[in-house]
């Protein structure tokens, strides 16, 4: 059960943003604060964070621009998670702890979810907010590719392979 | 099989031959690209082989001496205006001197030449000054030099024109932190929008995922990626302070990765690009505004900025960052870079709250 009080923080939430079509992105954005902040002893501190940085990406904004702030900042972190896992993969690779035809099959998936991300993307305006969101989708990408392939990947990829004279061949 | 490197490995006395190998077709280039790709685009030991084909071109100029005097003379109350027109008059316009003579000021002083210049210098002797740079861009002309009718509404401080280079990306590492380490560049590839494509598809291209039939109707474009030990980047989506950054990445001590994680070292290395490009007014725009909150959420809460640095460049990272958080914060250093590296940032500053 959550620590957290998710539908009066919905209700607040559907306050400062009452347009139904909100009502799905905000639905997410509560469960997905919940799952962070229950985790840690202090979730109204994680709380409170998660707000301010929800304010700072919608601030001076107001009706439609203020409903695609709201929709960049969820998909930023649906990006985000994306991008814990396929880096997660690409670590477990690197180490020799997934199996070949594993971490294709991982891989094709996570891309999938990439290419999925990358569409709805496209739908939005084009903002500087969304430009780091594309960072972090084309290191994903190229992670899910070094999934399946074994060549090129993310430079982080790359860093955290260190010492190592390149990523491993399929076999 | 393994996929061969992209960059040619090439002999210093044959820049012609690299210039080539590295562009499919170099008729096909502007003289700025060739020259960029000549200059600056290689990774640095193919930089490093080719300074001294510069410094001949540059008639083995003392560019430090040039540097110094120019320093020497704008340095503190009053300007010796002859000394530096007499040792910019040394660089005789030469493009390749100039630029190289730019690099070295900021590598040495922690500002631009033009920067030292504006400073001290207004109107005509401004314009001349400028001029031995090969710069005119907003030296505004004294009353009556020139026709009212030539004269535009150029602002007084223009946008910063540095080049995009490793070099320059090692200068201004240089500058700010060449005192607390030597600064190399690594394994970098800066290129153009066409020649990026063209590295990508020579690991993926001909098949599913290629540019045209993968990335471009998916993606549009991709920032960078890396291949057998080389950090390929797309200058069409990149600034100096990208440069910056990756090359930050390149010098990072042996300890750091393996105690901070890779998150932890994203957000202090975007920390520390906006601090070297603090130094010169270059633009840096948070790029990871996950990261680098969290990291600056720990100096806010009194993680020493030199400890951090020293940590980064030159080792300690777990008695100078991980020690100091169990011994401060509210949750210890285990839990907060499993935060990072979960990609939960709020997490990871709420505890990195100060103890009570």
């Amino acid at each position: 059960m959550s620590v957290l009080d998710q539908r009066a923080l919905l209700s607040e939430l559907e306050s400062e943003f009452p347009e139904p079509e909100a009502h799905g992105d905000l639905e997410w954005l509560v469960a997905d604060w919940a799952r962070e902040a229950d985790q840690t002893p202090n979730p109204a501190a994680v709380l409170r964070f998660q707000r301010e940085d929800l304010e700072a990406r919608t601030a001076g904004r107001d009706g439609s621009g203020r409903l695609e702030a709201l929709r960049a900042h969820v998909l930023a972190r649906r990006v985000d998670h994306l991008g814990a896992r396929t880096f997660a993969l690409g670590k477990g690779i690197l180490a020799g702890d997934v199996a070949d035809g594993d971490a294709r099959a991982r891989g094709e998936a996570l891309r999938e979810e990439a290419d999925a991300f990358a569409e709805e993307l496209r739908e939005l305006p084009e903002t500087p907010e969304l430009e780091r969101v594309r960072r972090a989708l084309g290191d994903a990408v190229m992670e899910a590719l070094f999934a399946i392939e074994r060549k090129a990947m993310s430079p982080r990829l790359a860093r955290e392979s260190g010492d190592q004279a390149g990523p491993p061949q399929v076999r | 099989m393994r996929e061969h490197a992209a960059e040619p490995v090439l002999r210093p006395a044959e820049p012609e031959r690299r210039e080539a190998e590295q562009t499919p077709d170099a008729s096909a280039l502007s003289p700025a690209l060739v020259s960029h790709i000549r200059a600056g685009a290689g990774n640095a030991a193919v930089a490093r082989m080719l300074q001294p084909a510069t410094a001949m071109l540059s008639r083995e100029l003392d560019l430090a001496a040039i540097a110094a005097r120019v320093h020497e003379a704008v340095d503190g109350l009053g300007t010796d205006e002859d000394a530096v027109y007499a040792a910019l008059g040394e660089l005789n316009h030469d493009p390749d001197a100039t630029a190289q003579l730019s690099r070295t000021y900021l590598a040495t002083y922690g500002e631009t030449l033009e920067t030292a210049i504006r400073d001290d210098f207004s109107g005509d002797e401004l314009a001349r000054a400028l001029g031995l740079l090969g710069s005119t861009n907003g030296a505004a002309p004294a009353a009556g030099t020139v026709s009212p009718a030539t004269v535009t509404e150029a602002p007084v401080h223009p946008p910063r024109q540095l080049p995009m280079d490793l070099a320059t990306g090692e200068a201004v590492l240089s500058g700010a932190f060449g005192d607390v380490v030597s600064i190399t560049a690594g394994s970098i590839q800066l290129l153009q929008a066409p020649e990026f494509q063209a590295a990508y598809d020579r690991i993926y291209g001909g098949g599913q995922y290629s540019w045209a039939a993968y990335v471009v109707p998916r993606y549009g474009s991709l920032n960078g990626f890396a291949h057998d030990g080389v950090n390929y980047i797309n200058l069409a989506s990149a600034g100096l302070h990208t440069i910056v950054h990756e090359m930050l990445h390149n010098n990072t001590a042996a300890d750091w990765r393996g105690v901070v994680g890779s998150r932890w070292d994203e957000g202090t290395t975007e920390v520390l690009t906006k601090e070297a490009c603090a130094k010169i007014a270059e633009p840096a725009p948070t790029c990871y505004p996950g990261e680098s909150p969290v990291v600056d959420e720990a100096i806010a809460q009194g993680l020493p900025r030199a400890d951090l640095r020293e940590a980064y460049f030159n080792g300690g990272a777990q008695s100078k960052v991980a020690d100091w958080v169990d011994a401060n914060c509210t949750e210890n250093w285990a839990a907060v870079k499993g935060y990072m590296e979960a990609n939960q940032w709020a997490a990871a500053r709420a505890g990195l709250q100060r103890k009570p």
